[in-house]
């Protein structure tokens, strides 16, 4: 007896008994259902800290001052441009840009007269290259601004949108008028870039600071500060960051007399700590999901044994026919995998729909894997194979005239 | 030797029979003389624990067991008094199913059912189940499941027994007329009446064989 006349037969055996096969592969679906749900909401979580990674640059490193340090922390251990200026002496640096950010400003947004908060950077030029953000119109941050002062700003695609009602190379030049308590000053937009956000920032609407950059030195008398919120650097090899952050944690150690106040830490390596984190986390609930399974399975195998049972004469009859003990078994096999399959099936339709839903409630993208769904279905029918095997085989083994007397 | 829960009792001893081809063999006896253990030697479904056994040139107490179920599918036909067909499948489907173990292919397969359900005259019910057939129907059914496979012998375990008078009749001639063909058929019956249509009777008693005589009248079921 060939396979395909072997499943054929199983479908029709399995579909005979709808409301037990429905409530059979029940424990199997809810089962995957639950481990692709919560892959797919751990894998999209891991998606979007990943890309909010992405926008703060892969590989650079971050040079501030420890929040958790175990010394009393005094005004003068604040980051300065000197302190910038000294770091960029160090070998191994190959792009550095001192930060200043602030919150606590709104825009003026000209065209509708609203306003909204923003969230402003100062930075120097290899800021640009540090980021490396898609510019779209205009030029980014130069040296030179830097050294002026200039009253200029790169905005947002999103910004732009929302301020003038258009983003195109027309808004290059226009003036954004930027509120403080000092009160409003104008700034001339020289760059736009493109918003990598922009499609989160959408599910938020207007909830999101527009981010706005501008030279350092303009920032600092904006905000009427000079210390920096920090530095950032990008090492010439990759591979010695630890090195070289060592390096500059003792330079500024040396310029501050201070020590364990100031850390300097790759985002490469914030970006594994966390994907561990929710990796483990995905890991663990996966596991937890995984014993319903592994009780959806003993299900199968609880309903194979009675299909077994009540089918003792059919298999009598089959034997005494001609079939051999790997017919009878293959068939039963074939007959659990058939609902293990079908409720993995199943399950993984269930899962991507409760995941989505799950996703929307809880504001996760809900990303769904291929590898999760191939796994899911590979569970599945080494379910069926491993909970099956036992009740075919004693189908497979039963004596044919006992069998055959079976009532 | 039989095993029956802890007590072994013998069930056949010293039984010599040989059946020849083309015969038409009624086994007699009442309930415990032994011929169902005779029917399930000859079916291959037991072995005997001593003594031989040859069909069709075959010694089958030296053939392993799993490929008994081969012998049981290539060499006999099992006709049952409870007909034995598989309820979930329509006739045709009951009548191809030995084929199907054989490994025959589908369309092949079909065609030969057709003509084994035409040979019992059912050609008009091969698409119906089981339980929308008569007893004489299925077992006609059943009888052509057990031909398809053109066996050396047909065994039938008293496949009159759940029939009425004209249903037996019915399923009588149509073992008489396969016989006529030169099918070899073995039949199990307790009673005497049902016995007289075929040419030999063997009568069991308490394992042993006490009586094998041939018919010297055999009835026609086409007669009457």
């Amino acid at each position: 007896m060939n396979v395909l006349e072997n499943v054929s037969s199983a479908f029709r055996n399995v579909f005979a008994n709808k409301m037990r096969t429905i409530l059979t592969m029940l424990g199997i679906i809810i089962g995957i259902a639950s481990v692709i749900a919560i892959s797919s909401i751990g894998n999209g979580s891991q998606k979007e800290i990943e890309s909010q990674f992405d926008e703060l640059g892969v590989g650079r490193m971050i040079v501030q001052l420890r929040s958790n340090s175990p010394r009393n922390m005094f005004s003068s251990d604040a980051l300065s441009y000197e302190d910038y200026e000294e770091i960029k002496k160090i070998e191994g640096v190959k792009l550095i840009s001192p930060t200043i950010s602030s919150n606590f400003f709104s825009v003026k947004l000209l065209e509708k007269g609203e306003t909204n908060s923003s969230n402003i950077t100062g930075v120097t030029e290899d800021y640009y290259e540090i980021m490396s953000p898609n510019l779209l119109y205009g030029r980014y941050i130069k040296e030179s601004d830097v050294e002026e002062k200039s009253k200029v700003v790169v905005i947002t695609d999103t910004t732009s949108l929302k301020v003038f009602g258009y983003c195109n190379e027309s808004v290059i030049g226009q003036k954004i008028s930027i509120k403080s308590w000092k009160g409003s000053k104008n700034y001339f937009v020289c760059g736009i870039v493109e918003n990598k956000n922009a499609e989160t920032e959408m599910q938020y609407e207007n909830e999101y600071p527009e981010n706005i950059i501008m030279p350092i030195t303009s920032a600092q008398r904006l905000f009427g500060q000079k210390t920096l919120t920090n530095i950032t650097l990008v090492a010439e090899d990759p591979d010695k960051s630890e090195n070289l952050s060592e390096r500059v944690i003792s330079r500024l150690d040396e310029i501050h007399q201070s020590s364990e106040k100031y850390s300097c830490e790759s985002t490469t390596e914030q970006l594994e700590a966390m994907n561990e984190v929710t990796g483990t986390v995905t890991l663990l609930i996966s596991a937890v999901a995984c014993i319903s399974l592994i009780v959806g399975g003993i299900g199968v195998m609880n309903i194979m044994m009675v299909t077994v049972t009540e089918r003792t004469r059919e298999i009598g009859i089959r034997k005494a026919i001609g079939a051999r003990n790997k017919d009878i078994m293959l068939q039963f096999i074939i007959e659990a995998l058939i609902l293990t399959i079908l409720g993995g099936l199943l399950g993984i339709v269930f899962g991507i729909l409760i995941g989505q839903v799950a996703g929307y409630i809880l504001g996760v993208k809900s990303v769904v894997s291929l590898n999760a769904v191939l796994i899911a279905f590979i569970i599945s029918s080494f379910i069926g194979i491993v909970f099956g095997v036992y009740p075919a085989r004693r189908a497979s083994l039963l004596d044919p005239i006992e069998a055959l007397r079976y009532e | 030797m039989y095993r029956q829960g802890s007590l072994e009792v013998n069930a056949l001893s010293g039984v010599d029979l040989w059946v020849k081809p083309k015969e038409f063999v009624s086994i007699m006896g009442s309930s415990g003389s032994g011929k169902s253990t005779m029917m399930n030697i000859l079916g291959c479904l037991d072995k005997a624990s001593s003594g031989k056994y040859i069909l069709d040139g075959i010694d089958i107490s030296k053939v392993k067991d799993k490929d008994l179920s081969e012998i049981r599918n290539k060499k006999i036909g099992f006709v049952f008094q409870s007909f034995n067909l598989l309820p979930k499948l329509s006739a045709i489907e009951n009548v191809e199913l030995p084929m199907v173990y054989a490994g025959v292919e589908a369309k092949k397969r079909r065609q030969r059912a057709e003509e084994a359900l035409i040979k019992v005259g059912l050609e008009k019910r091969i698409n119906h189940r089981p339980n929308e057939l008569s007893g004489g129907q299925r077992q006609r059914v059943a009888i052509a499941r057990a031909l398809v496979n053109k066996p050396s012998i047909i065994l039938a375990d008293e496949p009159t027994g759940n029939l009425d008078s004209k249903s037996t009749i019915e399923i009588i001639d149509i073992f008489q007329k396969l016989n006529d063909d030169g099918v070899t058929i073995v039949m199990v019956t307790h009673e005497s009446d049902v016995a007289m249509y075929t040419k030999r009777i063997v009568t069991f008693k308490d394992g042993l064989k006490i009586d094998d005589r041939l018919v010297e009248k055999q009835m026609k079921a086409g007669d009457i």
